[in-house]
């Protein structure tokens, strides 16, 4: 075998995987990259994503990982106690999948993927502290998983709801919003998915929306990153009306134009809408239930689109409700532009100011009444108009505010709005309440135990970790594998010794991924996800 | 949210965040399995050693636009490599001595403006610059390796730093390179070098001198002379004096740092 002042000699390169060798084989001997809780230098925290156990490494996962590597080092030699750390993102549908097509467990393939690219990134000369190795689907540490929906649950951050949620019949799942692609494709897998009514386990995070938002202004992150959370977020500043039916239904409607409800001269429900049942009269229910079911055959993508070839469509319910600034009896229609998912699912159509009200309101016949004064010249007599007008103007036909110049009147409209009890200012998200369950097997058990008598009871956390079985059967069949695994399923309730039956969802990975980084400040403690003194600093 | 259960006191856990873009194949589209553009990292590795293949992906780009792959620029890092070796492996061999041989003072220079550049550069994430200022100094040792420059200290101060510049880049050759340079273990928990300010600046500075527009001569003044001190010495000049055949000087224009015209 040719040694390496051989092979140089020969070649004139450098013999670079005997040096790699050597020096990888020292770094580990004296543990060089260890870092320590305490330090008397200053603490540098660098992250780096950990990745999917995919099994090998490949060029993409090099470029996100090399130029942090040489960062960490620098910082390192800079006088700064560094930590950074490796995991592995380990549950998940990619596992899962991979393991379907090898008929390997996904819990063997799994680790053995792991330690192939742990090798890896040792051979890239990687300055990482393994000890802190965070795996999510070791029981150590979905554990912790566990532990904090517990607390969610008592806050109730965690909570229990019926839904209209994405289905796809390939992976045999439900998607959130985010994993569903060009408004019908399964981002994993390609399939065309479509919606489905389920009971499902959410989380309440936009209960954190406005601290999201107003936190993006205190870190140092690319401008394109904070745009793309402002706008995933969505606030919107604006009021909250109350329509009343004929009937005395109320029907709430959030506008960020309040000052343009005396312009209010129809109103548009989605289709979905709970109120469409109860208010669609006899003669016109064959129409409704037939554009009903139309309309949830569609993709939000396209029901929003402002493609003018798309017909508008929609049809009327029969019913009337009172516009609560002027007392006027408008007709309440179903269109399918409108969502459910976003303000309250009804709107106050104002034909004059908003381009696809008024393309409905011509489409159907429906009045269109003028409110502001053009500034650009284009006529005032809607008769003469051939769009909307979305420009500023002084009110006419405006009730008290006729007169007053908008949109500046609007913060005075809400006040009268709030004094007159007809509305409030309110505030509005595009964000929704993240779904986490999935019926999959290959991630973390929800700890909860379903009991006839006692309904929806939360495993104590000295129970936890509720261990997920390794000999399910993992094929999918339509239903969660753990459905039929007997063993896991039963047992007794926790509150009053009964029979009960676990819970057979498990989390969203998200969940493994949303807390891991804090993980590895305190990655073997037995007690709680971590030791809140070993995060300061 | 942990926050709020009490396990934590900050809000935001992430104070600084920079995305980085992504390697495309040679042709410049995402690489691709069904065109078979895919670069498998670990044959490559076995062949040219994983300091190479880090280098090559820190130089290819800015590291948060991505770039494309390419072959040549692999092999040109491991060339790069293989020239600071050698350069390390003649500066081991060559005992130093104090002296006053010319280039010294420059070379000091050039190093310590080549740690300025390394360490803003690391700091703002801009790792392919960082290479690039590290060549340029490789480049200019290569240049004077044969010169009487390579038995100085400031030789041997300028090679070290390379090293120790080149380590976070580089782990597994610097390290092998900083032990044949007789220094303690590790590279790698050494302290990184500083850079003094105003040695980060050229003592002197070439003026161009002109006679009548037309270029005449070149010289070296030290870069705070002043502009009398300037003129003094390009009309000192044989070649100067030539074309001016006698005749004195009507006007005299100077750029600082730059030239000087002599019109006459």
């Amino acid at each position: 075998m040719a040694s390496p002042i051989n092979r140089e000699q020969e070649t004139g390169r450098l013999d670079a995987t005997a040096i790699d060798a050597k020096w990888q084989a020292r770094w580990a001997a004296d543990e060089l990259y260890r870092t320590p809780d305490e330090s008397d230098k200053p603490n540098w925290y660098s992250l780096t994503m950990y990745p999917y156990p995919s099994g090998i490494l490949h060029v993409g996962h090099w470029y996100a990982f090399v130029a942090p590597d040489a960062f960490a080092r620098f910082k390192r030699r800079q006088g700064f106690n560094v930590l950074f750390p490796m995991g592995f993102d380990a549950f998940g549908l990619p596992a899962e999948n991979a393991a379907i097509k090898s008929n390997v467990h996904p819990s063997k393939s799994t680790y053995q993927n792991i330690e192939h690219m742990r090798k890896q990134y040792v051979h890239m000369g990687a300055s990482i502290d393994w000890e802190r190795q965070v795996i999510t689907c070791d029981p150590d540490y979905y554990h912790w998983n566990q532990w904090i929906f517990l607390r969610m649950l008592e806050r109730g951050l965690a909570y229990r709801a019926k839904g209209s949620v994405w289905w796809c019949p390939n992976d045999q799942t439900v998607l959130a919003n985010e994993q569903v692609l060009d408004g019908s494709i399964c981002e994993r897998c390609g399939a065309e998915v479509y919606k489905r009514d389920l009971e499902q386990w959410y989380f309440g995070i936009t209960k954190y929306a406005d601290e999201l938002i107003d936190g993006l202004n205190t870190v140092d992150w690319p401008e394109r990153v904070k745009t793309m959370q402002r706008n995933w977020i969505g606030r919107s500043e604006g009021a909250l009306l109350v329509f009343r039916t004929e009937s005395g239904e109320p029907m709430e409607v959030f506008t960020t134009r309040p000052d343009t409800v005396w312009g209010a001269t129809f109103m548009v429900l989605a289709p979905e809408h709970p109120l469409v049942d109860r208010l669609t009269t006899a003669t016109q229910r064959a129409d409704v239930d037939r554009y009903v079911d139309l309309a949830r055959r569609k993709s939000e993508i396209e029901r929003m689109s402002t493609d003018e070839s798309r017909p508008k469509s929609g049809v009327f319910t029969g019913a009337y409700a009172i516009n609560p600034v002027n007392d006027e009896r408008i007709p309440i229609w179903i269109a399918d532009y409108v969502l459910m998912g976003y303000g309250t699912g009804a709107i106050m159509a104002v034909p004059y100011g908003d381009q696809r009200d008024f393309d409905f309101a011509r489409a159907f016949g429906l009045p269109i009444r003028a409110i502001i004064e053009p500034e650009d010249g284009s006529p005032v007599d809607p008769e003469e108009r051939s769009e909307a007008y979305h420009g500023p103007g002084t009110m006419i036909d405006s009730g008290p505010f006729t007169g007053q110049h908008s949109p500046e009147v609007v913060p005075q409209v809400v006040t009268w709005l709030e004094r007159e009890g007809r509305g409030r200012g309110e505030v509005s998200y595009r964000l929704r309440d993240w779904l986490i369950s999935r019926q999959r097997y290959w991630g973390t058990p929800f700890p909860i135990i379903y009991c006839q008598d006692c309904g929806i009871v939360p495993v104590p956390d000295e129970d936890l970790p509720v261990r997920l079985p390794l000999d399910a059967e993992f094929k999918p069949t339509g239903q969660s594998p753990l459905v039929s695994h007997e063993a896991f399923l039963n047992v007794t309730c926790p509150k009053c010794g009964g029979p009960g039956r676990r819970e057979t969802d498990t989390m969203d990975t998200f969940m493994d991924s949303s807390w891991y980084w804090y993980r590895y400040l305190d990655p073997h403690n037995e007690k709680a996800p971590f030791d809140p003194e070993k995060v300061k600093d | 949210m942990l926050r709020d259960f009490g396990l934590l006191e900050h809000d935001e856990p992430c104070a600084r965040l920079r995305n980085q873009g992504m390697i495309l194949s040679e042709e410049g589209v995402k690489m691709s399995k069904s065109r078979g553009t895919q670069v498998d990292p670990d044959p490559i590795v076995a062949e040219h050693g994983a300091d190479t293949m880090r280098l090559h992906l820190m130089f290819l780009g800015p590291w948060d636009q991505g770039g494309p792959w390419n072959d040549r620029g692999l092999n040109g890092m491991e060339r790069f490599l293989r020239r600071v070796y050698d350069l390390v492996r003649l500066t081991a061999d060559t005992p130093s001595r104090d002296s006053t041989t010319q280039g010294a003072d420059a070379i000091v220079r050039f190093t310590h403006r080549t740690i300025k550049r390394v360490t803003t550069d690391l700091t703002e994430f801009q790792f392919n610059t960082q290479i690039a200022a590290m060549i340029e100094l490789t480049n200019e040792l290569m240049r004077l390796r044969d010169t009487d420059l390579v038995r100085t200290k400031e030789w041997r101060f300028a090679v070290t730093t390379l090293v120790s510049l080149l380590a976070p880049s580089a782990p597994h050759v610097a390290e092998e390179m900083w032990e044949m340079l007789g220094h303690e273990y590790s590279i790698h928990t050494a302290e990184w070098p500083s850079w003094d300010e105003a040695l980060t600046i050229d003592a002197m500075v070439e003026i161009a001198i002109q006679v009548n527009g037309k270029p005449r001569d070149r010289i070296s003044v030290p870069n705070d002379a002043t502009e009398d001190a300037v003129r003094e010495l390009a009309m000192a000049s044989e070649r100067v004096r030539a074309h001016l055949d006698g005749r004195s000087p009507k006007k005299v224009i100077y750029v600082p740092g730059r030239l000087i015209n002599i019109v006459g």
